[in-house]
């Protein structure tokens, strides 16, 4: 089992990575674009599809397994936590099974369009050329089909009984030392 | 009975919601009740959505904008690229829009399978297109009626074309969302956009823009496919429903353009009324902008041939010219939104073969 | 059955679905694609999963999102909001909750910089509540006060809502912020006197914090730490003013401002900047995902002709025009429930329109109402998009429930406000009426 979750968990550390890297890059991309047009009277090329098509499909998504695997998707406890333990731990099964089973869906659907994309070779007209926009489609399906696997990883490990294996980020506080584990 | 979902990505107030409301009653209208179409203003599919969601069955019907999918549409989008050749329109008289129109119509229907196979791919049949007014600047605190007078000058530019122009006479074309240009303006992001007149009421603009100079930098956009219509959705009608459709199609193209046509010479009276200043162009601006056009249809041209695959493009650039001076004399008597319909009817869509035509 | 049951029968499937704590951006996807699925047939719900995502998420105006949380994360991770509250603290800890009371204000000012009011609690949630959470005030008021007050931000110019409504309405922009400014500052001073009073009745939700008795020159010096955060408010502030960038693009400055400002500070660590950047991503994809299921969910509901309904449903309240706007503010409020304000806007305003016209109330005071209202469900459970947002900048601090409840008060004081604004529409169109 856990060498599975590491490998996973692995896999979500790198499309985070880059996910937080083109944060940085988003941010250093417009602040140059508007210091350009400002102070030097010369904007740069295409910076809107970049940070739309480029940066925020990316940042939007690539983290979505990291998310799932840090328990950090937001959810309503209200109810629930009022409730016994073992109808708690029940609902918490099917919940993970929705969340696998929604996301397989949207993974197998957006990377049916990320093909079709791929296969027409998209692209956006700009001043400069041609840009090509394909393989920000497959952004989707590697979030959600993260997010997914995670999930339904998270489904075996409850079925049979074993740990997951999956680690999920620690954010370090610099105020309060110890993080709580979610859920 | 047909009922067809109609969504298009325009407030149902704006020149497009009025037109998809009279085509929906025209179409109801001659079918005597059997198509009925219910339009969607913005909630269904967005601007981009649009092609999409057609082509998926989210709507039956849809107001698609060939531009946002540049490698499905790119024939389509080189027709719409022929748009600066009214400015080189040897006697203007505004009616530029409506004859382009017309020849892109005829052009699409008649003379580009590569267009309708472009449409068939996306699992859409095209029954309509539209133009907008001229472009003009629209400018805060600045005056430009001279070359000179561009230089320096931060422009919005909606395409790449623009930033093209905006290169040429030494002025910056920043890339914005229309919806932001009121508060670029506003804050002095921008000296000028590059829009056209209607804009001015559509998105506010004439609460910041003290200055207009007309038909600089010239040409409309086309990029337009009004009513396509879910292949399906199509294939499955009859004949007969298909025909009303295709006639519905000349109703709203005429709509489409018209409406934009009458709010072009509204905005402008509008925009008088409340003290903006209108200029027109100098004789030598004028001369540069033809220049310009000029040098761009080759370096678009080659750019579509080379870049963007599309094959017949010194063809269509050789052909598109004529057409579109044999629709300068068409439309030079045409007083209203009928009589334009019925235009585009007799001269193009009547003679396309509902039996046959999107199968 | 027909559309509207259907359509019924799925938003009751939504609720249960996010009571059982199935995530509410998954049970969101599910239940459209389930409506969808049955109201036409399996290839329209199936095509919208690969339609609208992409679209919705690739956009420009979204931007400004992950940058704002950005600064706000690189502000708290490198510790430059310490100073801010420090002075807060040594100020205003002579009022009720004043550290309450300094975020309200923190909030207004942001809002004064960026579009919406995500944005606006995104960069003001970090700063904010850990500092009172370490000051012993309740989980309750320090993170509902924030989530509250996020909601000035679309109030306060610019404001992305009150840009679209009016494109869509045909109503001068500058004349909507002008009425918006109005409705901001009221709201302003309802949440702060609201604090107080709330303070005052029980002071164990906001203990007093030590530093009463400060000196003035102990006050003065406690004002010297404040400059980072300052610093980058100010530069934001002034370039936006100064016709250098856009409300969009401010949140990229801010981000690269608080970045530099806390190299000057000698605290932008790797490992500093790293957290940040963790917590930018996942908060940003957990609040994306909602907002793509609920943009799907807007696309269900137009196609089952809710539309309609709800018109008829308004004119059922009768014809006085306090009625019907009263049948108006009931349906934001439910609406506000389950939809972003972008979508619920798209989805009534073509409808909801006309109803205004006839009750002879102005469509420029309507906007500025509708803001209002639509910002109320920014915080109303089970969807709200500021309560999120304050969720994922906390973590594990407090649970959803808490912050829900944290809000309560706020809302019902947004309800008397609304209340106001209908029973004297002159407190709206004044400020607009004078200067145009
Ligand atoms: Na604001
Ligand atoms: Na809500």
């Amino acid at each position: 089992m856990k060498p599975i979750g590491k490998v996973i968990s692995w896999i979500n550390t790198g499309a985070s990575g880059i996910a937080g890297i083109l944060v940085l890059l988003m941010v250093a991309h417009v602040s140059a674009d508007v210091a350009m047009r400002y102070v030097f009277e010369k904007p740069l090329d295409s910076t809107i599809l970049y940070v739309s098509a480029f940066y925020m499909v990316a940042i939007a998504f690539l983290p979505l397994g990291l998310v799932e695997e840090r328990n950090s998707h937001i959810a309503v406890e209200l109810m629930v936590e009022n409730f016994p333990d073992k109808l708690q731990a029940f609902l918490l099964f099917i919940a993970t099974l929705i969340t696998a089973s929604v996301t397989a869906g949207v993974a197998v659907r957006t990377g049916q369009e990320a093909l079709a994309k791929y296969l027409t070779g998209a692209y956006s007209i700009e001043s400069g050329g041609k840009v090509i926009t394909w393989p920000t489609y497959f952004f989707l399906p590697i979030g959600f089909g993260m997010m997914s696997l995670v999930s339904t990883w998270k489904v075996i490990a409850l079925i049979t009984g074993k740990e997951s294996g999956l680690s999920g980020l620690v954010i370090e506080d610099p105020y309060f030392t110890k993080e709580e584990p979610n859920v | 009975k047909e009922n067809l979902n109609f969504a298009y990505g325009y407030p149902n107030t704006s020149a497009i919601g009025i037109a998809v409301d009279e085509y929906a009653a025209a179409v109801a209208e001659r079918s005597d009740g059997e198509i009925d179409i219910k339009g969607f203003a913005m909630s269904l599919l967005s601007l981009p959505e649009t092609s999409p969601g057609v082509r998926d069955g989210l709507a039956d019907v849809g107001f698609v904008l060939t531009p946002y999918y540049a490698a499905e549409y790119s024939t389509n989008l080189f027709l719409h690229e022929m748009n600066l050749l009214i400015n080189l329109a040897e006697n203007p008289t505004g009616k530029e829009p409506l004859a382009f129109t017309g020849a892109m119509l005829e052009y699409t229907f008649n003379d580009c399978p590569e267009c309708m196979a472009e449409f068939k791919a996306q699992n859409q049949v095209y029954t309509g297109g539209g133009v907008t007014p001229l472009y003009n600047l629209l400018c805060k605190d600045v005056k430009i009626t001279s070359v000179e007078e561009l230089k320096g000058k931060r422009l919005r530019a909606g395409g790449a074309g623009f930033v093209r122009f905006a290169e040429q006479f030494g002025a910056q074309g920043v890339r914005l969302p229309v919806n932001e240009v009121y508060e670029a303006l506003d804050q002095g992001i921008l000296d000028c956009a590059m829009l056209s007149a209607p804009e001015l009421t559509n998105y506010n603009l004439h609460e910041v823009v003290t200055d207009i100079t007309l038909g600089v930098p010239g040409g409309a956009f086309a990029g337009v496919a009004s009513a396509n219509i879910n292949a399906d959705r199509w294939k499955a009608m009859s004949t007969e429903d298909r025909q009303t459709l295709l006639w519905g199609g000349s109703n709203i193209t005429a709509g489409v353009t018209w409406g934009f046509y009458e709010d072009d010479a509204k905005a402008i009276q509008n925009a008088k009324d409340k003290g903006i200043n209108i200029f027109q162009p100098e004789p030598e601006l004028t001369t540069a902008v033809k220049e310009f056009v000029n040098q761009d249809l080759e370096t678009v041209s080659a750019l579509f041939k080379e870049t963007y695959g599309v094959d017949r493009a010194a063809e269509i650039a050789a052909d598109f010219p004529a057409l579109l001076e044999k629709w300068y004399g068409l439309v030079a008597d045409i007083e209203n939104k009928e009589q334009l319909q019925q235009l585009y009817w007799d001269q193009v869509i009547s003679k396309v073969d509902a039996a046959t035509y999107g199968q | 059955m027909s559309d509207l049951e259907i359509a019924g029968l799925f938003i009751g499937a939504l609720f249960f679905l996010i009571l059982m704590r199935i995530p509410i951006g998954v049970s969101l996807i599910a239940v459209s694609f389930g409506g969808l699925w049955s109201m036409f047939n399996w290839n329209i719900a199936w095509g919208s999963l690969g339609i609208v995502p992409y679209n919705f998420a690739n956009s420009w105006v979204l931007s400004s999102i992950p940058a704002f949380l950005l600064m706000g994360f690189i502000c708290y991770h490198t510790r430059l909001t310490q100073g801010l509250f420090s002075a807060a603290q040594v100020w205003l800890s002579g009022l009720p909750g004043g550290l309450a009371i300094a975020s309200v204000f923190g909030c207004a000012g942001f809002a004064a910089v960026t579009g919406s009011s995500v944005a606006c609690s995104a960069a003001m949630g970090k700063i904010a509540v850990p500092e009172m959470m370490r000051n012993r005030y309740s989980a309750e008021l320090a993170t509902g006060t924030v989530a509250a007050a996020g909601t000035i931000g679309a109030l306060i110019p610019p404001s992305i809502l009150m840009i679209l409504y009016g494109i869509i309405a045909r109503q001068s922009v500058s004349q909507l912020f002008l009425g918006g400014l109005v409705v901001g500052v009221i709201t302003l001073l309802a949440y702060v006197l609201l604090i107080i009073v709330r303070v005052k009745l029980n002071p164990n939700l906001a203990p007093p914090v030590e530093g009463n008795k400060a000196s003035r020159s102990e006050k003065i010096k406690a004002l010297g730490q404040t400059w980072p955060v300052l610093l980058i408010v100010i530069g934001v502030f002034a370039g936006l003013f100064g016709g250098a960038f856009t409300p969009t693009e401010a949140g990229a400055i801010g981000a690269l401002l608080s970045m530099m400002v806390a190299a000057l500070y000698r605290t932008l660590t790797f490992k500093a900047v790293r957290m940040a950047l963790v917590e930018t991503i996942t908060t940003t994809a957990a609040l994306l995902i909602i907002a793509v299921g609920a943009s799907l969910l807007t696309r269900f509901l137009a196609l089952s002709g809710i539309g309609d309904a709800l018109s008829s449903s308004i004119l059922a309240f009768g014809v006085s025009p306090v009625l019907i706007m009263f049948g108006v503010v009931l349906v934001y409020l439910v609406l506000g429930m389950m939809l972003e304000p972008v979508g619920a806007m798209l989805l009534t305003l073509p409808i909801v329109m006309p109803l205004v016209e006839e009750t002879g109330y102005s469509l420029l005071w309507f906007g500025v109402v509708l803001v209002k209202l639509l910002e109320i469900g920014m915080i109303t459970p089970p969807m709200g998009m500021n309560v999120f947002v304050i969720k994922g900048v906390v973590g594990n601090m407090a649970s959803l429930t808490t912050i829900f409840r944290g809000v309560f008060w706020f809302v019902v004081v947004d309800l008397v406000i609304v209340a106001m604004l209908i029973a004297f529409p002159d407190i709206v169109l004044f400020l607009p009426n004078w200067a145009g």
